[in-house]
């Protein structure tokens, strides 16, 4: 999936860019690090970082925070649900790590055009590791001989080892609540898998 | 003028005449016996018409200033023409205060009743040696004179260790009153009041309609109805895996061998090198038989390619093969690790596997009991309630509830068609801000808020088998239904499971307001403590004495978050959906780590809890709850109902009187 860098335009790699900037955001805030921008028409119109720790809501992941804003600026227009739903259907999503199994379903149901992401997440991910809700063929949504589910093309890799990186760093920083094993107090860091994450505890820093 | 209260007068003589000993023995049987004398204080079901079969008495202490009783009072129900009876009062525990008029002798006239709530009992019950509580009521709030009277009732130690001062004190700025009434209540009587309030919280209600007994809710305050045809319901384990039939297991094809048993050894510690079995680990590498009263062991040489291609076994494992003089032949092994015993008991006769039973226990997979069952047929009522109580079309509904004190920490409707933008507050009242006219809201003599609504014409015809108003049904089909009201925001995804999430995050930074810091975290337990007296009612915490220090904070495992009382996410906490969600709200489940979904209706388009996906048996995700369905008739959803108004537990903290 990891492709090299040069294989993508400069124009994806300047909106994975401010994505980047997001998870940064998300990491000064002591969250997960993970970040996102929606764009439309080559112009980005949201963005949204990881707010589970703020939010105590495990939920709040960075697209679903991008998509909120995105819904309420639109609503504000006074912009009917059909050209909403029009307007999503020419969205692309740039996130810094690969969408998990909810937000791929999210994207699904508002029909989001294209979505680009860094790194794969091989423990929650959506838009191919674990299940592919991307993926209209697969779909197995078939009521009354119409097809239900929306599925939406997908990219990995692009500035993968930055994402990584960040993702890294939150770990090595040492996070505030340092509690990677325990189920008990306040830890949100398995909110997504680091890959190599196994290694990465084993080597001694 | 002054009269004598003649049943605290009944009860001191009926007292005074048992030969009981408060300060040993079983309190229990005491109290049980002290329950039996009586046949006073009946409570009845107003218009059932029949007595509840369980009799309560006051249990009263007198002391040299004022006397104090505590009286359960049950909550009442009304018969509805479908046969289904409704809370119209919740039931509460009445704590009455008596204030001395000379020796022996109590003023009724100026008495102060203040009723516990269920939570309020709880904290109570678990109140510490050491530990203080503190509740505040106002009776006319949600009236214009909210906020005139102003009662507090503080239970403190008294300060040797023999026992606690219960003081109530009312201000009442209407009469320009100020009220103190304090009782020092040793240990004896505390522990039997506690006791009492223990054992009301689990005494039976009758429902003289089906017998049905809801062990423990009788003071819970959930507002539950209690359909009398439960008895066609049922609880039923929805497994990680498809259920297949045992003997047609998939399984891969092997290269084995026999081999002599000396070799076994040496052969299995190479094989594990060249050919290691990673994804089959439940297989076990070496197979013993007995021929002719000899054993016969073969092993697993490596994995044969699939699709029947042309095979070939790695060099390694055919250097062994040919140093040895093995002949290789090809077997079946099952694919999968076992999950019963009876699949087990089938894997072994292919090939030899281990079965481990789970590791992780989650109640309620090897069945409920009855009071269990009872519990789960309620709240599943509650949200079959709920989502038949809004104005359009039938729609899902989540009720987050913690399941070991039998709480409602959060209830939701969907709300992708209208939905008020929250404000700086969170909105408690989520399902009630959808169909605000619907509610007629009253407050009884009691001060307590009930809620009521008809739902007389809820669903078109149409509409009755499609459910278009289920988001979950129909997650694609945001776009074509119609906005009720234009004013309010709507959100495609907004479904009943996320709405519900987010007003329990929101309960649990209501509740714990520090920040999320660990370090932190001892520190603000301390404060939290030392504050205790002067914090509202609903932040009682009184079991602080179980918290232990940082540091066997990360020794502890899963399950095991009644070691603090801050919920970590929805961790322990049990959710009841009508319908079965979709893949993004049953993900949402997974990342709040619920721990059991139950849900009424199988969601065929795109159900991810075994309709479509089955997210409970993807072994990759890092958290796993137990799921189950709760099998009932469907037409619960077309029955014209009178059902209750839904709200969240905080609301029954705050009933006055």
């Amino acid at each position: 999936m990891a492709s090299p860098k040069d294989e993508f335009s400069s124009i994806t790699l300047a909106f994975m860019d401010l994505a980047i900037q997001q998870a940064k955001l998300a990491l000064d805030n002591l969250e997960v690090p993970v970040g996102c921008v929606i764009v439309e028409d080559g112009e980005a119109i949201s963005s949204g970082r990881n707010r589970t720790t703020e939010t105590r809501n495990a939920t709040r992941h960075a697209e679903m925070e991008a998509i909120d804003t995105l819904l309420e600026k639109w609503q504000k227009k006074g912009l009917s649900k059909l050209e909403i739903a029009e307007n999503f259907s020419k969205c692309t999503l740039y996130v810094t790590c690969e969408p998990c199994i909810m937000c791929a379903a999210a994207l699904s149901i508002l029909g989001i055009k294209e979505v680009f992401y860094g790194c794969a997440n091989d423990k929650f991910g959506g838009c191919g590791s674990i299940l592919s809700l991307h993926s209209s063929n697969s779909n197995p949504f078939i009521s009354g001989g119409v097809p239900q589910g929306k599925g939406f093309k997908c990219n990995g890799g692009i500035m993968a080892s930055e994402a990584i990186s960040l993702l890294r760093s939150f770990y090595e920083q040492g996070n505030p609540n340092d509690l990677i094993p325990c189920c008990n107090g306040y830890q949100y860091l398995e909110f997504i898998h680091i890959p190599n994450l196994k290694n990465l505890e084993a080597t001694p820093v | 003028m002054m009269k004598l209260y003649r049943l605290l007068e009944h009860s001191r003589n009926q007292l005074s005449r048992k030969p009981l000993n408060w300060k040993g023995g079983d309190v229990r049987d005491v109290l049980s016996l002290h329950a039996l004398s009586y046949s006073t204080a009946g409570q009845k079901f107003d218009t059932a018409g029949s007595t509840a079969g369980k009799i309560f008495a006051p249990y009263t202490i007198f002391k040299g200033k004022a006397a104090l009783s505590v009286t359960p009072l049950l909550p009442t129900f009304t018969k509805l023409e479908s046969g289904n009876l409704v809370v119209d009062r919740r039931g509460s525990m009445m704590l009455k205060f008596l204030p001395a008029i000379g020796e022996r002798k109590y003023d009724n006239e100026r008495r102060q009743i203040f009723c516990l709530s269920a939570t309020e009992v709880g904290s109570l019950i678990s109140l510490g040696a050491d530990d203080s509580c503190e509740f505040f009521h106002d009776p006319s709030m949600l009236s214009s004179n909210a906020g005139q009277v102003r009662k507090s009732l503080s239970i403190k130690p008294n300060g040797n260790g023999s026992g606690y001062f219960v003081s109530l004190t009312v201000v009442n700025n209407i009469q320009k009153t100020k009220d103190n009434l304090s009782v020092p209540v040793t240990n004896a009587e505390f522990a039997v009041m506690k006791t009492a309030c223990s054992w009301v919280s689990e005494s039976p209600a009758l429902n003289p309609t089906s017998e049905v007994r809801t062990k423990g809710l009788l003071l819970a305050c959930l507002e539950l109805t209690v359909p009398n045809n439960m008895d066609a319901w049922q609880i039923i384990h929805v497994p990680e895996k498809p259920p297949i039939p045992p003997d047609q297991q998939p399984t891969v094809d092997v290269f084995a061998s026999v081999i002599e048993p000396k070799l076994a050894n040496t052969l299995v510690r190479s094989l594990n090198k060249i050919a290691p079995m990673e994804d089959f680990r439940h297989v076990k590498r070496v197979k013993k038989k007995y021929v002719e009263g000899k054993t016969q062991l073969s092993v697993i040489l490596c994995l044969a390619c699939e699709n029947g291609d042309q095979c070939r076994i790695p060099q390694g494992v055919q250097e062994l093969i040919n140093s040895y003089q093995l002949s290789a032949f090809v077997t079946k092994v099952c694919k999968y690790a076992a999950s019963s015993k009876e699949e087990w008991e089938e894997q072994c006769k292919l090939w030899p596997t281990s079965y481990h039973p789970h590791t992780y226990s989650i109640d309620g997979i090897t069945g409920f009991s009855e009071e269990d069952s009872q519990s789960v047929f309620s709240f599943m009522n509650s949200a079959i309630q709920l989502a038949k109580s809004g104005v359009g079309s039938v729609v899902n509904a989540a009720v987050i509830v913690d399941p070991s004190a039998k709480l409602v920490i959060a209830s939701a409707c969907d709300q992708i068609r209208s939905w008020h933008t929250p404000t700086d507050e969170f909105i408690l009242e989520t399902s009630s801000s959808k169909q605000p006219e619907a509610f007629a809201s009253r407050t009884d003599s009691n001060g307590v808020i009930s809620c009521k609504t008809i739902c007389s014409d809820g669903f078109s015809g149409d509409s009755k088998r499609l459910y278009t108003g289920v988001s979950c049904l129909h997650p694609w089909q945001w776009a074509e239904q119609q906005t009720h009201m234009s004013s309010c925001y709507w959100h495609p995804l907004r479904h009943a499971a996320i709405v519900a999430i987010e007003t329990s995050a929101a309960r649990d930074i209501h509740l714990f307001p520090s920040s999320g810091d660990i370090q932190d975290k001892s520190v603000d337990m301390n404060s939290m403590q030392l504050s205790s007296t002067g914090s509202p009612a609903k932040r009682q915490k009184t079991n602080f004495t179980n918290v232990k220090g940082d540091g066997n904070l990360d020794t502890c495992c899963e399950g095991s978050h009644s070691l603090s009382d801050r919920p970590y996410l929805c961790t322990g906490y049990d959710i009841y959906l009508v319908w079965e969600p979709c893949t993004m709200c049953a993900m949402a489940l997974v990342h709040q780590r619920i721990r059991r979904i139950f849900f009424a209706f199988p969601n065929p388009n795109a159900g991810a809890l075994g309709s479509v996906y089955r997210l409970q048996g993807e072994r990759s995700l890092n958290h796993h709850y137990a799921v189950f369905r709760v099998l009932m008739p469907e037409e619960i959803l077309d029955a014209v109902e009178t059902c209750q108004g839904q709200s969240t537990s905080t609301v029954t903290d705050s009933c006055g009187l």
